[in-house]
């Protein structure tokens, strides 16, 4: 082809892509609303930790014990998940990926479930 | 123009291999199985073509599960604050037409259809150097023995791009620069790192130019500004999503990726950020990575690597350093990558170099052919 060719060719496409990302992108969307229980940590965590009662009944024994406040032990507990979690992410990723297609659960739930294993052992 | 001539037999011949042999995987798709046929960032394209075909917008908070939202590194948010793909956007709107007409099964036909593309345009290729049976066997060599073969049942922009900068590659072997220029700067729409990948063809086609008409340097620079205007006029609307989506026109999904703290609050991440693995490791992990290395799932590299050795006795020596240029900066770059075992096998990132290798890869076929030919010769000829 030679240049005016092209160059028809490029502006017909160009202006073809042009009009269709200004046509999707004219709606009016309202901002996105964060809803934090969708994030996994560390409320994802938290929650985990409350509802698991043996292990709960464990963090507020040991809490007694060396005279913490549970929801300020709480905080500590889910920062050492949290380590955790970096830990596996950074040493176990792909397996822990294959692991969590397996049981049909997403990555995430699955080294969260690691972390508080983890934290059990912890405080066994 | 270059006339290069290539023989439609073969090129009918790669077609049907193509269809006989990637076929049986695209139809079928499986993702009850162990193995997700669409795997890492598939589904977050497929997202996008029904986001756009079925809502008429590029907001993903509807299309994608409120629990991926912030976890998984995978949308960014665009200038008015809604959720935006992080991917580019003009290999989804490729897909359109494919969705349109098949549905969910567009998109494995889709790929199909740019799986044989790429061997019916690396068989092309091929043919700028070596004569039409040489370019035939390392294309059908290549189709099932390197990374074409497990890609050819994914969904991903690497190959969207990889078809079009060989479109644009065999353009420019063949002289063609306009045209050449125009898939070039399609291939950036594709996926935004082929950029940088693009430099070295057009150190060659401008090189080229200028041997054509070392005369007449007017000439040459009018030749050069009229394939600037072609680049940029092909490249607009990639600014102009830029701009509308996120906010500049060099801003991109990958530098707004959504995010959060660990208190709770959204941050932006950027891409940009992750090159700062040491070379050398990056290096070992691409090349020899037990599950991703790209050697285990390219062993003929290995041959190209010897064929590399031999590249003065090639034709085209520009376009030899070219695709040499652009193999060593992919390495460079992709080793200093912190995610560069982000692929399903070794390695998608570096799809480009492993096709480019095939022309050395037919170079140790080519030495191997004439070796044997000469010997086969009665001495009296010789």
């Amino acid at each position: 082809m030679n240049f005016y060719k092209t160059l028809f060719l490029s502006l017909l496409i160009s202006l073809s892509l042009s009009g269709l990302i200004i046509y999707l992108t004219s709606k009016d969307i309202p901002p996105y609303e964060y809803e934090l229980k969708y994030v996994e940590n560390p409320i994802v965590l938290e929650t985990m930790i409350r509802n698991d009662s043996s292990l709960n009944t464990t963090l507020q024994h040991y809490g007694n014990q060396h005279n913490i406040v549970y929801d300020e032990f709480l905080k500590q507990c889910i920062n050492y998940c949290n380590i955790q979690r970096a830990k596996i992410l950074k040493n176990n990723y792909y397996s822990t990926r294959d692991q969590a297609r397996k049981l049909h659960i997403s990555q995430n739930a699955y080294i969260n479930q690691m972390c508080i294993d983890s934290l059990k052992q912890k405080y066994k | 123009m270059r006339k290069i001539h290539t023989n439609i037999k073969h090129i009918t011949l790669i077609i049907l291999f193509g269809i006989l042999v990637y076929a049986p995987y695209a139809i079928s798709i499986d993702h009850s199985g162990e193995r997700q046929y669409y795997s890492g960032d598939s589904w977050w394209y497929m997202e996008i073509v029904r986001s756009i075909v079925q809502d008429g917008d590029l907001d993903m908070s509807n299309n994608i599960p409120a629990r991926y939202h912030v976890n998984q590194k995978q949308l960014a948010l665009s200038k008015d604050q809604y959720l935006a793909p992080k991917h580019g956007i003009f290999f989804p709107i490729g897909t359109i037409p494919f969705y349109l007409v098949f549905q969910d099964l567009g998109f494995p036909i889709f790929n199909l259809f740019l799986t044989i593309l790429v061997l019916v345009f690396m068989y092309r290729i091929l043919c700028s150097f070596f004569d039409y049976n040489i370019a035939l066997y390392t294309t059908l060599i290549y189709g099932i023995g390197s990374i074409i073969l497990p890609y050819s049942y994914n969904y991903l922009s690497d190959l969207f791009a990889l078809v079009l900068i060989l479109i644009g590659l065999d353009f420019g072997l063949r002289e063609k620069y306009y045209t050449s220029t125009l898939f070039l700067a399609l291939s950036v729409l594709a996926k935004i790192t082929y950029l940088l990948w693009i430099i070295p063809i057009a150190l060659f086609i401008a090189q080229s130019i200028y041997h054509k008409n070392k005369s007449n340097p007017k000439e040459v620079l009018k030749t050069y500004f009229q394939l600037l205007v072609i680049f940029l006029i092909s490249l607009s609307p990639l600014l102009l999503s830029n701009y509308l989506l996120y906010g500049g026109i060099f801003t991109t999904g990958y530098q707004r990726i959504v995010s959060y703290t660990m208190d709770g609050q959204i941050r932006l991440l950027s891409h940009t950020s992750d090159f700062h693995r040491p070379f050398l490791e990056g290096l070992n992990l691409l090349l020899f990575h037990a599950k991703k290395g790209m050697l285990w799932d390219n062993y003929l590299l290995i041959i190209a690597a010897i064929g590399v050795l031999f590249f003065r006795r090639l034709k085209q020596q520009w376009a030899i350093f070219s695709f040499l240029l652009i193999i060593l900066l992919q390495f460079i770059f992709y080793s200093k990558y912190k995610l560069l075992l982000a692929t399903e096998y070794g390695n998608r990132f570096l799809f480009l170099t492993i096709m480019l290798s095939s022309v050395f890869f037919a170079n140790v076929l080519d030495i191997i052919v004439r070796y044997w030919k000469n010997r086969k010769k009665p001495k009296h000829l010789l």
